[in-house]
C-alpha cells in the first residue's frame, strides 16, 4: 500500500512498489496531464510539483513520492478556473502540439515562486530543462514573463 | 525484462548498512534513482530490493569548518547549487550543478548518486578530485575514507565493497590559503553530458604564490585522471603567471592531452576530445586566475 | 494575378486556438491517454538483423504465458502491399523478411503490457541472415543485395529545362559541389498509440494521425476490406512533423485485435518511435551550378540521392528549391530514390528543402562570393517572382500529357477562374529578402564571406541569410474535400479530415468559416479526426492544410451560405437575389442596407423551415460543388530568414544569437498560430542544421542514438528569445482569401541561414 498526497487530495493505493511516480498517477489515478515521452529526465513533458519543486516523475519511485504534497498540472487550475501561468500560455500562445505544455507550466510556476521579477535570459535558461519540439521557445520565454506580471499584480 | 522489486527506506546508516548485509547483491541502495530507474529499466540491474537511502538525516547537508567541507551524500544537486553563497568552492561546484541534467532532475538526484554511478562524464567528480577530496564510506566492518581518484575504478564502477555506501565527501581546506576552483566542459546543447571536461583547483599563499594544484580530467578515460605531473609544474609559480603565455602552461596542456585516453563514440571522436583536453585544462587554469585577482 | 486586399471580420485575427484551455490543463487527450473498454495491450517483437527472412517462428511458448491472449505473426497477415501517403512506405504489414534492425517481425496481445513485453521475448525466431547493404552507393550497384522486388532504385525523377551546354558557355564561373546530409529524426515529444476494436466485419481505429483519411485508405490497402467498414477516429499528435501519418504499427494494430477478436492497445516507447517508425533520408547532393559575372544564373545542374532504407519509395523531394531558383535559363535535376537496409525513410517536414535545397542554396552564396555579390541580393536577382514560369511542369510524372495536353484536358468553365498554370500565382522571395535585410540591419551586420562581424578573443560572430521554398500541397493523390453543417440552432460544424499536430487547423480552418459564413468564431466547431463524418482528404502534409483543406472548407461554408441565403430570401425578403443578401454577425440581412431591422439570424431562419415544411431540411450541408484547382501548378509559398551566429573557433560550439524570419504565406489567417509554426520550423531547422542527426551502427545499421540524451534537440536557451517573424501577404487569387501555405518554408530558409556561414 502506498500513501500519496496528491492535488490536495490523499489517496491510498494498493500497488506494487516497482512502478514510477509518472504511471501511477497517470495509470492509477487518471491524471493524464502527466505526460510522459522520453522515459529518462530529458524531456521534462512528465514534472510534477513535489513539495513545491519541480521534479521529473518518470524518474522516481511511486514511494518515494510518500509524505510529500505532490500537485500536477489538473492541481493548478481547470479549463473553467485556469491558474494564471495557464492564462499567460494561452495569451501568448506559448505551444503548439501542448505535449510538452503542463511540464512547461509547472516548471514555470515553480521557477516564478522564487523568482517574481525574472529577466527573459533568466526565463529562458530555466525553461531549458523541458523540450518543447514543436519549437514555441521564444513564445514561452514571453509567456513566462506575461505569467510574472500577472502574478506580481495579484501578490 | 524489468525485475520486480520491494522497497524500504532505513532511518539509519546503520540499519541501511544491516538490511543490505542481509540480502546482499540482490538488494540495492537507492539514491535519487535517477540514474538507477534507468538502469533497472534496461535490466542492466535487476533488485529484488531497494533500499531508500534519501531520507537518512546523517547522509544529508552540507556543513563547513576549518578543515573542511562536508558534503552529505545524499544533499541534492538542487540543494547543493543553492549553497553557493557559503564558500568560493562551493560557488564552483554550484555553477557545476547548473550544467548537470535538468532542473526537474536536480531536485531528485544527489551528489552521492552522480559520484556512485561513476560516469567517466560526471560533472562533479573532476571538480572533487581536483579539490582533493575524499570519498566516507560505511559499510559493516565501519568507516573508511578513499581518496577521490581512487574512488572510481572503471566506468560505472567504484571502490565501494562488502555492502558499503557512500556516506559523505570530505574536501579539505587549509586556513591558511586561498582556495579557488574552476569546471570547464564541451558540450553541444544547454542540457547535455560533457563530451570533454577539465576542473582545476588552485591554492596560494598570502605572497601569491602557487602552493597547491589539483588537474582532472573527465570523459578521456574510463576513470577521472589526474594530472598529477602537470601540477607539479605550477607549484612554485606566481598566480600572476597562470594568465600569461608561458612555457610551463603549454607543458600542462601538452602532459594533459598525453594523459588523456579518449575513445570516440557517438558524442565525439578520441581526436576532437584530445585536442579540447588542451582548450579545456587552460581555460580552468585562466578561470582561476580571474578569481584570484577578484 | 493581383488581388485586391480587403478587411475581414475573422481572418488575420489573432483568436486564441480552440483546444487551448484543454493544452494548458493537460486535459487534451493524445492517442497515448486513449483506452477503450477490455483493451488489450500489445506488443511487437523486433528483428534483430539488418536482413534476414524469417525461417521458422514458435510462439507456443509465448502463448502458454498466462495473461496471453494471443501472437500475431505474418502467416496471419493478408500478403497485400499497402501505401502511406507520397510514397513513405510501401509494403506488407508483415511479409516474414525483416529489412532493417528494429523492422516488425511478429505481435503480442496480453492483459497488461507488462506480460506482452515478457511474451515477446519468448517468441523463438529461427533467421535466415540475407546479405545486406547499409550505403546507398552501394546498393545501387548491379551486384548490390536485393532488398525491394522493385529493386532498390527506381528511375530517377527528373526536371529538365533550356539548353545545358549553351547554360556552360554562358557561365563565366561555375561552382561544382558534392555534400552529405546526415538524417534528421522526427524525435516526436508525445509518441503514439494506436486502438483498433472490431465489429464484426467493421473496425474502429484510434491513433494520432495527420492523414485520417490516407490511413483507412491504408488499411483497406492491407487488408482487402471496403472503405466503409472502416472508420478511423484520429487524434491529435505530439510534434509529428510528418511521422504520424499511416504508419505499418497502426496496420499490425489491427491485424491483432482482429485475431485476438478483442479491442487491442499498441503504445510505443520513445525509442521505438525513433528508431522503428521513420526519419530523414541520408541524402547527397552532386552538381554545379554557373553564373554571368553579373551574377546571373545560367547553369544549374544537381544529381541527388536519397536513401528510403527499407520501404520508403520517394524521389520527388526536388520541386521547391528548382522552382525557387527558377530565373535560371538552363537546368537539370535529377533525384534517385535508393532503399537500404537502414531504418525506412520518409517525408519530413521540408523534405527534399532541406537538403537539396541547402545544396543549391549553399553553391549559389559560392557564386555570389566569387562573383562579390551580396547573397540577398544575389537572391533577388535569381530568384522567381508572381508570374514567371515554374520549373517543375518539365516534370511529367503525375502528369496526363505534355504541358498543353494538360490544360486542355480541363474542362473550360473550371479553367477560367484558375490563374495561369504553371506560373507562379503570386508571392515570391523579392519582398521577404527586402522587408527583412533592412529589418535586420542586414547592411551594417553582413561584413563580406567569411569575415566575422564581431570578435571576442576566440568567439567570432557572423551572419547568415537563406531562403525556403515549398509548395500549398498537390492534388497528385486526390481532391480535397470539407463539409460544414448549419445547425437549426444557428451554430455549425466544420468536417475536414486534417490533423491536428499543433499547427492549428482546427482554429484557422475555423476561422474560413466562420469568415464565409459571416458567422461569429464562437459559433463555429470543427470535427477533423473521424472518417466516418468527414469526407476524403490529403490530410495535414504537404503545407496544404490551409491552401486546400481551406479552399474545400471555404467553398463549403459558400455552398451552406448559398442555401441559407435561398431560404432566406424565399421566407422572408420576398424572393430576392440572393446577391442582393449578407450576413453579418450571423444574421442575414440587405447587403445594401446593413444597418437594417430586416435581420433575421441562422437560428430564425432554419426555424421557420422546421415548422413550416415538417423540418426535413432544417439544418444545411454544405460542400464544394467542384473541383479543387490544380494548386501545385501555380501556388508556391515562401520564407526569408536572417540568422546571427557565434561561434568558439578554438572548440567548433556554435551559439544563435540573434534570429529574424519573413515569411509569405499570402493572407495571414491568425497571425500568432503562424508565428508559431515559423519560429517552430526555423528551431527544427536549426536544431538539423547543427546537432541533429542519427548515428548508425556501422555493422548492423541499428541506431545508436534512439534517445534524447544524444540525439539532440534544441532547448529554450539554444535559441534566442528575441527571434521574431514578419510577414509579406501577398495574397493569393485561389487560397481562401487570399492565403497560402505555411509548414515547410520556414524549415528550409533556415538551413542556410544558420549554417551557411560556418560551412561554407
Amino acid at each position: 500500500m502506498v500513501n500519496l498526497h496528491v492535488n490536495s487530495r490523499n489517496v491510498d493505493l494498493d500497488i506494487k512498489p516497482h512502478r514510477t511516480l509518472a504511471d501511477v498517477l497517470r495509470t492509477e489515478m487518471g491524471l493524464i496531464g502527466v505526460r510522459v515521452s522520453c522515459s529518462e529526465g530529458e524531456c521534462g513533458s512528465c514534472t510534477v510539483l513535489v513539495d513545491g519543486r519541480p521534479c521529473t516523475s518518470c524518474l522516481m519511485l511511486v514511494n518515494q513520492g510518500e509524505g510529500k504534497s505532490i500537485v500536477t498540472i489538473e492541481g493548478i487550475g481547470t479549463p473553467d478556473d485556469l491558474d494564471p501561468v495557464q492564462e499567460a500560455f494561452i495569451e501568448e500562445q506559448g505551444f503548439q502540439c501542448a505535449f510538452c505544455t503542463p511540464g512547461f507550466i509547472l516548471t514555470a510556476k515553480a521557477f516564478l515562486a522564487e523568482n517574481p521579477n525574472p529577466t527573459h535570459d533568466e526565463v529562458s535558461v530555466a525553461m531549458s530543462g523541458n523540450i518543447c519540439r514543436c519549437g514555441a521557445y521564444p513564445y514561452i520565454v514571453r509567456s513566462v514573463m506575461r505569467a510574472a506580471a500577472k502574478l506580481r499584480e495579484f501578490a | 525484462m524489468r525485475s520486480e522489486f520491494q522497497y524500504r527506506r532505513p532511518a539509519s546508516i546503520d540499519e541501511a548498512v544491516a538490511m543490505k548485509a542481509d540480502l546482499g547483491t540482490t538488494a540495492m541502495y537507492w539514491a535519487g534513482g535517477t540514474d538507477m530507474v534507468l538502469h533497472w529499466m534496461r535490466s542492466i540491474h535487476s533488485p529484488e530490493l531497494c533500499i531508500d537511502i534519501t531520507r537518512i538525516e546523517g547522509l544529508r547537508g552540507i556543513e563547513i569548518d576549518r578543515d573542511s567541507i562536508r558534503i552529505g551524500a545524499m544533499t541534492s544537486l538542487d540543494e547543493l547549487d543553492r549553497s553557493a553563497d557559503r564558500h568560493c568552492l562551493l560557488n564552483t561546484l554550484s555553477d557545476i550543478t547548473k550544467l548537470m541534467c535538468t532542473p526537474q532532475t536536480r531536485t531528485i538526484a544527489t551528489v552521492g548518486g552522480n559520484l556512485c554511478n561513476a560516469s567517466p562524464a560526471a560533472d562533479l567528480s573532476p571538480a572533487f578530485v581536483a579539490m582533493n577530496a575524499d570519498a566516507v564510506l560505511a559499510g559493516p566492518k565501519g568507516r573508511r575514507r578513499v581518496r577521490m581518484e581512487e574512488f572510481f575504478l572503471g566506468v560505472n564502477k567504484t571502490s565501494l565493497s562488502g555492502g558499503e555506501l557512500l556516506e559523505e565527501i570530505r574536501i579539505p581546506l587549509n586556513p591558511d590559503l586561498k582556495v579557488v576552483a574552476s569546471y570547464r566542459r564541451i558540450d553541444r546543447t544547454v542540457v547535455d553530458i560533457a563530451l570533454v571536461n577539465a576542473s582545476s583547483c588552485i591554492s596560494v599563499d598570502s605572497d601569491g604564490v602557487i602552493n597547491g594544484c589539483g588537474i582532472a580530467l573527465g570523459a578521456v578515460a574510463p576513470v577521472i585522471l589526474r594530472v598529477s605531473d602537470a601540477e607539479t609544474l605550477l607549484l612554485g609559480l606566481s598566480v600572476r603567471e597562470l594568465g600569461r603565455d608561458r612555457e610551463e602552461l603549454q607543458k600542462v596542456e601538452e602532459l594533459s592531452a598525453i594523459a588523456a585516453k579518449p575513445i570516440s563514440d557517438v558524442r565525439a571522436s578520441a581526436e576532437y576530445r584530445r585536442q579540447m583536453v588542451k582548450v579545456m585544462v587552460r581555460r580552468t587554469l585562466q578561470d582561476c586566475a580571474i578569481q584570484l585577482k577578484a | 494575378m493581383e488581388v485586391a486586399k480587403r478587411s475581414f471580420d475573422v481572418i488575420g485575427k489573432g483568436v486564441h486556438v480552440k483546444d487551448a484551455r484543454e493544452k494548458v490543463t493537460g486535459s487534451l487527450k493524445y492517442a497515448v491517454d486513449m483506452t477503450v473498454q477490455n483493451m488489450a495491450h500489445g506488443k511487437i517483437l523486433r528483428c534483430p538483423h539488418p536482413h534476414a527472412k524469417i525461417a521458422r517462428i514458435d510462439t507456443r511458448k509465448a502463448e502458454e504465458l498466462p495473461g496471453v491472449l494471443g501472437v500475431l505473426t505474418h502467416e496471419d497477415v493478408p500478403q497485400n502491399d499497402w501505401e502511406s501517403a507520397w510514397f513513405n512506405y510501401r509494403g506488407k504489414v508483415l511479409d516474414g523478411i525483416g529489412r532493417f534492425v528494429g523492422d516488425d517481425v511478429a505481435a503480442v496481445a496480453a492483459v497488461s503490457s507488462d506480460i506482452a513485453e515478457k511474451a515477446v521475448e519468448l517468441i523463438e525466431v529461427e533467421y535466415e541472415p540475407l546479405p545486406h547493404v547499409f550505403d546507398m552507393e552501394l546498393a545501387r550497384r548491379q551486384d548490390a543485395p536485393t532488398i525491394r522486388v522493385e529493386g532498390n532504385e527506381r528511375p530517377p525523377y527528373a526536371v529538365k529545362w533550356g539548353d545545358l551546354q549553351k547554360g556552360e558557355e554562358e557561365a563565366e564561373i561555375i561552382v561544382d559541389c558534392d555534400i552529405s546530409y546526415m538524417s534528421q529524426q522526427y524525435a516526436p515529444l508525445g509518441r503514439n498509440a494506436c486502438i483498433a476494436e472490431w465489429m464484426s466485419d467493421r473496425v474502429t481505429v484510434w491513433t494520432s494521425s495527420q492523414t485520417p483519411s490516407e490511413l483507412r485508405d491504408g488499411i483497406h490497402e492491407a487488408l482487402g476490406i471496403p472503405l466503409s467498414k472502416i472508420r478511423v477516429m484520429a487524434l491529435p499528435c505530439g510534434s509529428s512533423f510528418g511521422q504520424w501519418w499511416s504508419n505499418n504499427f497502426m496496420l499490425i494494430t489491427v491485424l491483432l485485435a482482429k485475431k485476438i477478436r478483442q479491442p487491442a492497445k499498441i503504445e510505443l516507447t520513445n525509442e521505438e518511435c525513433m528508431s522503428t517508425v521513420k526519419r530523414r533520408h541520408l541524402e547527397r547532393t552532386r552538381g554545379r551550378m554557373g553564373c554571368t559575372r553579373d551574377g546571373r544564373i545560367t547553369l544549374a545542374e544537381f544529381d541527388h540521392l536519397i536513401d528510403n532504407g527499407g520501404y520508403g519509395f520517394k524521389d520527388d523531394v526536388g520541386f521547391f528549391c528548382v522552382d525557387m531558383w527558377g530565373k535560371a535559363k538552363n537546368g537539370n535535376y535529377a533525384i534517385h530514390g535508393i532503399n537500404t537496409n537502414l531504418l525506412t525513410a520518409g517525408c519530413m517536414r521540408g523534405v527534399g528543402d532541406c537538403t537539396l535545397g541547402a545544396s543549391v542554396e549553399r553553391v549559389a552564396d559560392r557564386l555570389a562570393e566569387k562573383v562579390g555579390m551580396d547573397p540577398v541580393e544575389f537572391r533577388i536577382l535569381n530568384q522567381i517572382t508572381a508570374g514567371d514560369e515554374l520549373r517543375m511542369q518539365h516534370s511529367r510524372d503525375n502528369m496526363k500529357g505534355n504541358r498543353d495536353a494538360y490544360i486542355e484536358g480541363i474542362p473550360p468553365h473550371l479553367r477560367k477562374d484558375w490563374p495561369e498554370l504553371f506560373c507562379l500565382s503570386s508571392g515570391g522571395t523579392r519582398a521577404i529578402l527586402e522587408r527583412g535585410a533592412s529589418a535586420f540591419r542586414w547592411k551594417d551586420r553582413w561584413k563580406g564571406w567569411a569575415v566575422p562581424h564581431a570578435v571576442d578573443g576566440s568567439l567570432h560572430r557572423g551572419v547568415g541569410v537563406g531562403t525556403g521554398a515549398h509548395v500549398c500541397g498537390v492534388e497528385f493523390e486526390g481532391s480535397s474535400s470539407a463539409v460544414v453543417r448549419i445547425n437549426p440552432d444557428g451554430s455549425a460544424k466544420v468536417h475536414c479530415s486534417v490533423g491536428r499536430q499543433g499547427q492549428g487547423s482546427e482554429t484557422t480552418q475555423s476561422q474560413v468559416a466562420a469568415e464565409e459564413l459571416g458567422l461569429p468564431f464562437e459559433m463555429i466547431e470543427i470535427e477533423t479526426g473521424d472518417t466516418d463524418s468527414c469526407p476524403w482528404n490529403h490530410g495535414s502534409l504537404a503545407s496544404s492544410t490551409m491552401y486546400r483543406t481551406g479552399w474545400a472548407t471555404r467553398a463549403a461554408a459558400n455552398d451552406a451560405r448559398r442555401q441559407l441565403l435561398e431560404i432566406a430570401s424565399r421566407e422572408f425578403f420576398d424572393n430576392a437575389d440572393i446577391d442582393e443578401l449578407d450576413i453579418t454577425d450571423g444574421e442575414v440581412h440587405p447587403r445594401a442596407e446593413p444597418k437594417s431591422n430586416r435581420r433575421y439570424s441562422f437560428r430564425e431562419v432554419l426555424n421557420e423551415l422546421r415548422s413550416e415544411t415538417l423540418g426535413q431540411t432544417s439544418s444545411i450541408t454544405g460542400r464544394p460543388s467542384v473541383p479543387m484547382p490544380p494548386s501545385t501548378t501555380f501556388a508556391r509559398q515562401f520564407g526569408a530568414q536572417f540568422a546571427e551566429v557565434e561561434v568558439d573557433i578554438e572548440t567548433g560550439q556554435v551559439k544563435i544569437i540573434d534570429f529574424l524570419a519573413v515569411q509569405d504565406s499570402g493572407t495571414v489567417v491568425n497571425p500568432q498560430v503562424l508565428k508559431n509554426q515559423v519560429i517552430g520550423g526555423a528551431i527544427c531547422g536549426s536544431g538539423f542544421a547543427l546537432y541533429e542527426h542519427l548515428v548508425f551502427d556501422g555493422e548492423t545499421g541499428a541506431i545508436k542514438n534512439a534517445n534524447l540524451l544524444d540525439y539532440k534537440l534544441l532547448r529554450c536557451a539554444d535559441f534566442p528569445w528575441q527571434a521574431e517573424v514578419l510577414f509579406e501577404e501577398a495574397p493569393d487569387p485561389v487560397g481562401p482569401f487570399g492565403a497560402r501555405g505555411a509548414g515547410e518554408s520556414p524549415i528550409a530558409a533556415t538551413m542556410q541561414s544558420a549554417s551557411g556561414l560556418i560551412f561554407p
